[in-house]
This record gives C-alpha cells, structure tokens and sequence, in this order.
C-alpha cells in the first residue's frame, strides 16, 4: 500500500531512502505490526482485572466467557465506552487546560495571558448564566472561567453548557435514557467505575454510560473552543499556505504540534519579537522565523493567525525528514513518541512542554502560563541555536503547497451569511438547503491513518459529496488534508462542487469580500472544534423548528485514529447524526453491540454509525441518509 | 518366483506398499478368493444402508495398478515349506521365495440350529455384504435381527435400522460392545440405539434360528422368540490359518512370530489377523483383528521381506473408533478392566464419558464416549507405555494436550 | 522441503494462528466475514499451554501418519506436496484418525460429521498461521536445508513427547 496521496510526503519518504537513511516512520512500524491481534480487531479482549487478560474465541469452539463470566457482548461493550472515556478525558483535559489559564489570566496571576474577544466573553457568558452587567471583561471571564470548572467536578444539576448549547428536544431524549452528564470527569470516571471488575455487565446499559460520556465529552470540547475564542480570538476567513513546501531553507522553522492554542499562540506572538527576529538572521536565517503548524495545535494558529500548516497527524515525522525542521515544540495528543528517533537523527530540537506529556529523548521545556512568553522565548533561542548545526546537504523541502483560506467558525459563517440576506443570517443556508441548491451538510472529522493511504479516504469521499451538492465542513486533521491538497481554495469549489452548491459558495463568497467563491471545504477549526459545526446545526435546527436528528447532516471520519474520534463520534451519533467511520473499530466481536451501533442506537437517538472501508460506498451511504431526511422533512431528494 | 502374498486385505496391500517403498523391485503376487479384491472392510454396512456404493468403499490403492502386483484368483489348500509353494485348491502350485501369510479372519459361529437358512447372514466380506443387500431387495423382508452386539454387529444393525428395518440386537454377554466399552458407556450407547429404534437384548443366549420353507422365520432365545426374516450373525472372527496345518509352520490361535513377524519358517512372513503375537498389556500373545494392526503388521512384514529390519509394536486387545447411535466413541487398551491393580477414573457428564485405567504409573485403558477430540494423546501415551508419575491425576482430571506432554518432559 | 517448525519460547500464547486458521478455512477469507458466516468456520492449530510451555499444536504432516494408516474410509491421502490432506467426500466420521492422532489435532465437524484438520493452507505459499505469528514462533523452515545437526536437534524436538 501506498504511504500517502500527499505528494509532499512521498518526495520526503523517497528522498531519505534514496539518501540510504532508514528511519522506521509510522507505516514501516505498522508493517512490523503485522498481523494485529485478531481479538483486539473484534474487541474481545479484557485486560480490566488482573484474573485476566481473557479472550473469547469468536468462532465458538474456545471459550465464550471471560474469567468473571463476561460474555463477547460485555467485553466489547466495555472497551467501547472506556474508549469514549479515554477520548473525553483528553478533551476534558484540554478543556480545564485552557479554563485555568482564562482563570488566572483574569485573576492578573498569567500577564501574557488577557481576553482579546469581548464579544464572545459577553456571549459565552450569557449561555453560562453569567451576568454581564457593569462588569469589567476580567470579571466576567473570572466568573465563567470558574463556571467552566465547576463543569468538570459533580454537580447537583446537569452540565450548564450541555443544556445551553444543545436544543430542548434533545435534552428530553437524554434525560429519558439516563444520559445527561452531571460533571465532566465524573462521567469519566463513571465509566472507568461501570467498566471495572464486576460492575455494569449489560452491555446496552453500558453503551448508553459510554454514550453519557460522549455528551460530557462534547460538553469539554465546547468549553474549549469557547474559552479559547476568548482568550486568542474567534477565527474568521484567513488566507495562508498549507504542505511541507512551507518549511523556508532560509529561516528558522519552528513546527508546533499538538493540540493546545496556549502555548502556540504565544509561540506566534513571540516569533515576530525583532529583538528574536534579528538573531535569527545573525545566525544566517535571512528568512528570519518561520513558523509552521502540524496537527491541531497547526490548525489552532493557521485560524488565528495565518500560519502556515505543515502536515498532519500520520505524516508528523516527515516534517522533520525535510532536514529544516530545526525544533519542533509539542504540547499534548496525538504526537508520536517516534519524534524523538527521528529528530536525533538530525539536527532537529524535539521540544516538551506540557508535565503530562513528557517523550524520552526530547527537550523538555515546562510551560507555566505565568511565564509563558519566557518560555516561549527560550524555545525560540534553542531553535535558533538548532538552526547552526542544520546539514544544508541534507535539506529536502518537497516543492508543495497550496494556499488556503481557513477559519470559518460559526460566527465567521454567519457573519457571512448576514451579508447576503436581510432577514436573519441562516435565512440564505436554509433558502438552499430547501431548494436543494445545497443536498446536505457534511462534517470531515478525525484522523490520518497508516491503516488508510493518507487522505485517500478523504480525497475520494469529499469529491463525491461536493458533486452531488452536499456541502463539506471540516476540522481537525481533516482539515489538514483538504488543505495540504488545495481544497480550501476557492479554485476547488470551481472544480468539484455541483452546480446547485457552487452557486451558492459563489453567491456567498461574492458578498463577504472574499473576490471569489468561499472554498470547497469550510474550514471550522481543530478537532476539538467539532463543536462549532454544532452551533451551525442546532441554529438551523431551531430555525427549521426541527431536532437535530431530522437535520440533512452527516459526520464522517474516514481515517480515524484516536479514542477522542470514537468519543466525538459517539456524540455526533447521540446529536442524531449519521456518522460514517472508515477503519473497522473493535466492536465486531459482538453482534448485538455492533449491530446496536450501527442500527439499533437510532431508535433512541436518531443518528447511528456507518462502518464502512469502501469510500465511495461510504459517499453514497451518506448520500443515501441525507436523502432520507429530506424525503422525511417533506423536500425533494 | 518372488513373493507370495496369501490375502488381498488391508494387511496385504500394506506389506506389497512397504516393500515397494523398501525398494523390493521383484514380483509380487496376491493370492485371494475375495471378490473383488481391494476394498475398505470396515465401510462394508454403508453398502447395507446405501450411504455408499460399492465403488466408492473401493480402496484408494490398487497394489496391481500401483505396486505392479500380479493377482491370482484362487482359494490357497496348503503350504509346502519345503518346496518352498503354494497350492491352490484349483490344483495349481505358486513357488516362492518368501511367503506373507495374510489370510485373515472368517466368521465364528454360534452353535446353534438353524443357520443354513435361506436369510442367514455375516458381514465379512464385499460379496457377503452385497448378498445381503441384494436379498433385503428381493425378499419381503421387515424384521431383522442381528446376533452380537460387538463394533461389527452394532455397525451392521444400525444400517439396517436406517434402512427402515425393524431390528433386534441380541447379545449373550450382559453388555454391548464388550471389550471395546465398558458397562457405563455400554449403557450410554445402548441408550442412543433404543432411541433410533433398534431394540436391544442382552444377556441372552442365542437358541436357534427358526425356519419356515428354508427361510428364516425368527430367532428362539431362551427367553421367547423374535419374528424376523433375516438373521446376521456377528458373533467375532477367527484367523484363517486351517490351511497351514502341518505346514510346520507353527499355529495357536493364530500364526507364533517374532517381533519381524517372521513364523517358525524363516521365509514365511504373517500380517493381520492371522497374527499371534505380544499383548502390550497382557502377558499372553494375543490376536488382534484390528484395521491398525493390520496396516502396521502389514508394514513390518512388507519391510522385513524387503530386507529391512523393522520392529512390530505389541498388540493392543481393543483400539477402536466408531460413531454409535451418533455419538462417539473412542477406546483403547483394556477399557473394561476393574480393580485387580488398576486405577480407574471416570468422568461422566450426561452423554460425554471419559474413561481412564491405569496400571501402576502407565495408562492401560482410555474411553472416550461423546467428546473424543484429544483422544490420540492418551492413546499415544498408552501405546508408549509412558510412565506418568504423578501426573495421573491430573491428566484424569483435564483434557491432556501434547504440550503438556512436551512440558512436562522438562525440556522447554 | 518446508515444514513448519514452532519455537515454543517465543509462543506469547496470543491465538492469533487460531483466528488466522479460521479465517483461512472459512468462505470469506475475511475475518470481519469469517466470524458472521454460519456455519463458523473451524480452526486446525491449536494453542496449548503446560506449566513451563506454550505453543501452537497442528499436524505434522508425519512421515509415517498414524492418521493415515488408520483411516477406514480412503478419505486422507498423502497429496503431490507431501501433505496429510482429505478427500472429505469420503469421510463418515468415525473418527479412526482423531483415535490414532498422537499429537490430537484432527477434530469434529459437528455438523457435517467429518474430520477436520490441517490442510497446510495447500494452495498458499505461507501456511495462515505462519504468516499471522507476530512472535515468529511459527516459521517455514527448509528442513533439507539446515545442517545435520540443527536437523538432528529439530527432529529430536519434534519426537519429544510424541
């Protein structure tokens, strides 16, 4: 199998091959991988107590229960919902993360630190039942700072921002299933406590806790996105480059990775300090300081700020294959612990920051939001003294990028969209989504895989859709791949939409000022962001007088990785959306729970999951579930 | 001249097959009066029932075609160890330069009245079987009963039953299937046959087969008599060796050998039932009419005739698998031995039983009924005669799989 | 010739030659397919594990089969390759060979009421549970190839305990 559709990677890939280097990068790991355990495949198997591990034979002749007695049913439930926990957590971590720096930042305690977007402070507020009136900015972002928090412990009451950011209909439904999370890292753990030895074995109640979970998670993940807006600002259209051709042979490249704005944004702030500027061209770099992004801690500042996205998620350790990496400074999730291998191959600074997410063999830098811009600084120097010792011989920047224009919350779409219409701004969406000019709604979720070729999913899926009308949202490292492949641009939409949506993104993209259509691909955000897709859906939903679950929207990750990706999906599937996933997740060592999640969950929520490795298969099943809830809403199909 | 084979059975086709492969590139001829020649025995009651034909229990091997084996048809009278022949009753005198007596085994008889009747039956050959089948197609026939409820005559009224006849299983011995089952899985087994309809009656002396017309009309008992039109009888075998008498080639029960299975006439070979030989566990010499002894007798004798020098393994009494009334059932050794210096352990749940003896610290007997899978472990340990310490209770209690075998030799 | 050789040291006791054999004996060849097919297809190889040992048990494909010599029915033969094998129209499952298996590694299609074993994935040039051992406990060797006194050392593992 090929590595990857990017072009880029594959100059990188070929380049250090053919320069005799070997470095094991993630798809020669995961050929050494193979065969992966078949029970882990199907789930079936249990390492929760110390009887263990147990398996179940899934063809009948072995044994069919776990030591306690829990069948493939229990099993494969069980490692379900402590997947969806370990996703929540992650966010959930990112979440009070960010709640304590707007905290402290309030409190004066963090000075680099300050709210930069009023509006969404005043709007965030005004969900979080904070008062607003005659009170300074840092007053209020005090109190929903701490409002965010209380978030995460127990409460006596349901979580605020579940209930304020989802509409009434939905709330009902959870109520009805017992599913409503009272506390972030409560539900975490409750999960954690049903899925111990001896606690929840029926595994349709214990996919309805993974699901309570999943709400919690989403629940974070708004939080994230909302006090992260506050703090750096809330994204609207931007214009920047995007592949490995943005790494500069005449600057000093910084890559920053990971997941987390707070120590990025700083890093951007700091990078355009002359005084830094200056050594960095008295150490040869004429370019000066070149920043670029990877993974989601890329997409948080390429929103912001403009800066240039490297690559994703599975190609992570190509950025430093080009040889002109010279520090790449990681904060947390879905960085490889690989990085350190490689970048001790070259001259490349790998960078620590965070206490929890430490890698042997890496620089470790500890962030302190009180000092962050010091700490930023010091990594800047350290890159720069990196940058003495780059091999020129050894530079290898695929000539690759595109432009693209990102950034498009939901308060950039509407913002938009207001410009077009008078009567409300989702008036103009949903004019066309009745017409039929837009069929639908997609969200790209989620990953890069070594199980998929990198962006071959994507790439297939989003043609398809866009052709037959549907409109495409992205986040996270789908992002990353629309952008590394120049979908964001609004040439793509000239490309591949269909004519009912490309006269839409024409219309729009004409009135906002942008000279040209909006790109194929709506940039929303990070991963976490997938929030923002939500705002969009429930504001049309209420405008429509609908739940979510009669929305023309669909959700897809078609390379999926992470646990987050199975807590976010289970929350699209639990807002009622139709969510493809494109790798087999461990579930089918059960029937009932495979066949729950992909069938039966829609009885009680309306969305459900579609399993499915074939992407244009994927594409026409999607199609087919918009058409569905059309036909259902009375449109034409 | 070359080798002369007496018998065209398992044993038989087995020797001519090992000298082949021990490079013995001289004639070889079969002598038999079997027709035809080649077939899997043991297959001869899926004729009865028609789940086979007769070329599809052919066997897979054709020592003329494969082996370049000449066949001569013809019933052997005697031996000349002198002359170093073979006469035929048909008047004709075979040389040879060495001899394998592979004559096999006829049916023995009850003595009782009555069993030259038109409908009276073995089931020892091809020609006996198709006998039979030809005359339950021709003859009104509804009710049969079958005379010994050893492997062969359970086999044999089972595929009467499956032929829709109503059938009877008599058996003087107080058990079926003795020595192959003991009394525990006898009733198990017993149990499975009443349910498909087969009526079973043991402990009951075969009296007479009564006529009518030269027919068989039914079968007397002590206990009354049983209206049937066909009477199989399958009362065990015994070597066919009336031929060597005053051979010099000496004789028990069956032909004395030595561990090469060479008789007391250095260039006169022995293979399959007609064999006499070391019990593994007994310290009599035994015969042992199995379809494994045959092929291994087969294969030492064929050997040795090549010029190899190949050790025969001691007889085992009873080494059987069979599927009876749908259930399975392996067995091995003394299966039905009690007290006396052997420890038994027996684990029954509903229709699965398993059987072990023991002899001091080495298996002398496995029975497995239902759940035989593994079966060959066991059968392989008593086979070696493998002494199992302290390990016995163990291996009584679980499934003994090889590795434990292996791990337990103390090489890792 | 090539036969496959267990390194019991190096057997993590995972199944996955199990599940691959499975897979391998099923219609689909998949194992998302394999575990949804009715009848469930059925594996050859064996995990075993005794206190200071675990591996993989399967057929040998013996020199001298026992299985062979006892088979009632025509049903194994030797094919073209050296393989044990069935022609599994002939069998009536009675189970002589599971009887005369010293490794006990021949088992019961309960339905069909056939013997099943090991057909050393004839038509693959990697038998399914060589190819699945993640361990590599399970590897073809060449057994013509090794010297004599590997060999002498790999027979002698072979027969231990057999």
């Amino acid at each position: 199998m090929e590595q990857s559709k990017d072009r880029a990677v594959m100059v990188v890939i070929d380049g250090v091959k053919k320069a005799g280097y070997r470095f094991p990068l993630a798809w020669e790991r995961y050929e050494a991988q193979l065969p992966q355990c078949s029970f882990g495949e199907l789930g079936l198997c249990c390492r929760h107590c110390l009887q263990g591990p147990c398996r179940i034979d899934p063809f009948g002749d072995g044994p069919q229960h776990g030591v306690c007695g829990a069948t493939a049913d229990v099993m494969v439930a069980r490692g379900v919902a402590r997947a969806v926990a370990a996703g929540a957590a992650s966010h959930a971590g990112h979440a009070k993360h960010v709640a304590h720096t707007l905290l402290r930042a309030a409190r004066g305690e963090a000075k680099d630190y300050f709210v930069k977007d009023t509006a969404k402070l005043q709007a965030v507020a005004r969900k979080a039942g904070v008062a607003t009136e005659d009170k300074t900015p840092e007053a209020i972002a005090l109190e929903v700072a701490e409002k965010a928090l209380a978030e995460f412990s127990e409460r006596e009451a349901p979580l605020a921002w579940t209930l304020s950011t989802l509409p009434e209909q939905r709330i009902v439904i959870f109520k009805k299933l017992g599913v409503l999370p009272y506390g972030v890292d409560s539900a975490i753990s409750e999960v954690m406590h049903r899925t111990t030895y001896g606690v929840d074995a029926e595994p349709l109640n214990i996919l309805l806790g993974a699901v309570k979970c999943a709400i919690a998670d989403y629940t974070a993940c708004h939080i994230a996105t909302d006090l992260s807006d506050i703090l750096f600002g809330t994204p609207g259209p931007v214009s920047a480059r995007a592949n490995l051709g943005v790494i500069k042979r005449d600057a000093v490249n910084i890559a920053l990775h990971g997941h987390n704005p707070l120590l990025s944004d700083i890093m951007v702030q700091v990078a355009r300090e002359p005084e830094l500027l200056d050594r960095a061209r008295a150490a040869g770099a004429s370019g000066g300081i070149n920043l670029v992004g990877i993974c989601c801690t890329g997409n948080e500042v390429l929103m912001r700020h403009g800066v240039p996205l490297a690559t994703s998620s599975v190609s992570q350790e190509t950025a430093i294959l080009t040889g002109a990496v010279d520090a790449m400074v990681v904060d947390y999730q879905c960085v490889m612990p690989s990085l350190a291998s490689v970048a001790e191959c070259y001259h490349s600074k790998l960078i620590t920051t965070m206490p929890i997410a430490k890698i042997a063999g890496a620089q470790h830098f500890q962030f302190d939001e009180a000092s962050a811009k010091e700490t930023a600084r010091r990594i800047v120097e350290a890159a720069i003294e990196a940058f003495h010792r780059r091999d020129p011989a050894r530079v290898n920047i695929p000539d690759v990028s595109y432009s693209a224009v990102a950034g498009f919350s939901a308060e950039a779409i509407v913002g938009a969209l207001a410009q077009v219409s008078g009567e409300g701004p989702l008036k103009p969406l949903l004019d066309n989504i009745v017409s039929g000019n837009i069929a639908g709604v997609c969200l790209f979720a989620g990953c890069n895989t070594v199980k998929v070729t990198q962006d071959a999913n994507y790439l297939a899926m989003v043609r398809e859709l866009a052709r037959n009308n549907v409109l495409i949202l992205c986040t996270g490292c789908a992002a990353g791949t629309f952008a590394r492949h120049g979908l964001m641009r609004p040439e793509a939409t000239e490309e591949y939409a269909g004519p009912g949506l490309k006269g839409v993104l024409e219309a729009v993209g004409e009135v906002a000022g942008l000279g040209g259509p909006l790109p194929l691909v709506l940039h929303l955000g990070s991963c976490v962001d997938n929030s923002r897709a939500v705002d969009i859906a429930v504001a049309v939903a209420g405008k429509l007088g609908v739940d979510m679950d009669k929305l023309p929207v669909v959700a897809s990750a078609p390379e999926p990785v992470t646990e987050k990706a199975v807590a976010i999906g289970t929350w699209a599937v639990a807002l009622g959306i139709p969510t493809h996933v494109g790798v087999v997740p461990p579930i089918h060592g059960s029937r009932l729970v495979a066949g729950t999640l992909t069938a039966g969950i829609k009885e009680l929520f309306g969305g459900y999951f579609i399993a499915e490795s074939d992407p244009l298969k994927a594409a026409q099943a999607l199609l087919a579930a918009i058409k569905e809830r059309r036909r259902a809403l009375g449109l034409a199909a | 001249m070359g080798v002369v084979v007496i018998g065209s059975g398992i044993a038989a086709v087995a020797a001519v097959q090992a000298m082949r492969a021990n490079r013995y590139e001289g004639e070889v001829t079969l002598v038999t009066n079997d027709e035809p020649p080649f077939y899997y025995r043991p297959m001869l009651p899926s004729l009865i029932d028609g789940s086979k034909t007769m070329e599809e229990i052919l066997l897979t091997v054709d020592p003329v075609a494969d082996f370049g084996a000449e066949l001569v048809k013809g019933t052997v009278q005697g031996v000349n160890c002198a002359a170093k022949t073979v006469i035929l009753s048909s008047g004709d005198v075979l040389g040879y330069e060495k001899l394998l007596v592979a004559s096999g085994s006829s049916p023995s008889f009850p003595q009782i009245k009555g069993l030259d009747a038109e409908g009276v039956f073995t089931l020892r050959t091809m020609k006996d079987a198709l006998g039979l089948c030809s005359y339950l197609q021709r003859t009104d026939v509804s009710k049969a009963v079958v005379i010994g409820a050893g492997l062969v005559g359970v086999r044999t009224a089972e595929a009467l039953r499956r032929r829709g006849l109503a059938v009877t299983l008599v058996e003087r011995l107080p058990t079926i299937l003795y020595p192959v089952v003991d009394q525990v899985g006898a009733a198990i087994v017993a149990s499975r046959l009443q349910k498909a309809g087969l009526e079973v009656i043991v402990g009951a002396r075969a009296e007479q087969v009564l006529c009518s017309d030269g027919k068989v009309a039914g079968l007397r008992l002590a206990s009354g008599e049983i209206p049937a039109e066909v009477v199989v009888v399958a009362t065990g075998v015994r070597p066919n060796v009336g031929f060597l008498e005053g051979s010099g080639v000496d004789c028990r029960r069956g032909i004395l050998v030595n561990p090469y299975l060479q008789t007391s006439q250095p260039d006169i070979y022995a293979a399959g039932d007609v064999v006499e030989y070391l019990g593994l566990l007994e310290d009599e010499p035994i015969v042992s009419p199995l379809w494994t002894t045959a092929v291994a007798t087969g294969k030492v004798a064929g050997t040795n005739i090549a010029g190899g020098k190949m050790r025969c393994e001691e007889f085992l009494p009873v080494m059987s698998a069979a599927e009876i009334g749908g259930l399975p059932v392996i067995a091995a050794g003394l299966v039905a031995m009690e007290g006396n210096g052997y420890e038994v352990f027996e684990r029954r749940e509903g229709e699965n039983y398993r059987k072990l003896v023991f002899k001091g610290d080495t298996l002398a007997g496995v029975l497995f009924v239902g759940e035989v899978e593994g079966a060959g472990v066991y059968v392989s340990l008593l086979k070696a005669q493998k002494r199992v310490g302290g390990l016995k209770r163990q291996i009584a209690a679980r499934r003994l799989t090889y590795a434990q075998l292996v791990g337990s030799s103390g090489d890792d | 010739m090539d036969q496959v050789y267990v390194r019991p040291e190096r057997c993590m006791g995972c199944r996955s030659c199990e599940i691959a054999c499975a897979v391998q004996h099923s219609r689909s060849k998949t194992l998302f397919g394999a575990i949804r097919e009715e009848p469930l297809p059925q594996k050859r190889i064996f995990v075993e594990a005794a206190e200071k040992i675990r591996m993989p048990v399967f057929c040998r494909h013996c020199d001298d089969a026992p299985c062979l010599a006892a088979c009632i029915t025509g049903c194994l033969y030797r094919d073209e390759k050296g393989f044990v094998r069935r022609k599994i129209e002939r069998c009536i499952g009675c189970w002589s060979c599971i009887m005369a298996c010293p490794f006990g590694v021949i088992i019961r299609d309960r339905r069909k009421r056939t013997a099943v074993k090991c057909d050393r994935c004839h038509e693959l040039d990697v038998p399914a549970c060589v190819a699945a051992c993640p361990t590599r406990a399970l590897v073809l060797v060449d057994v013509d190839a090794l010297p004599k006194e590997k060999r002498r050392q790999v027979v002698l593992r072979e027969a231990e305990g057999a």
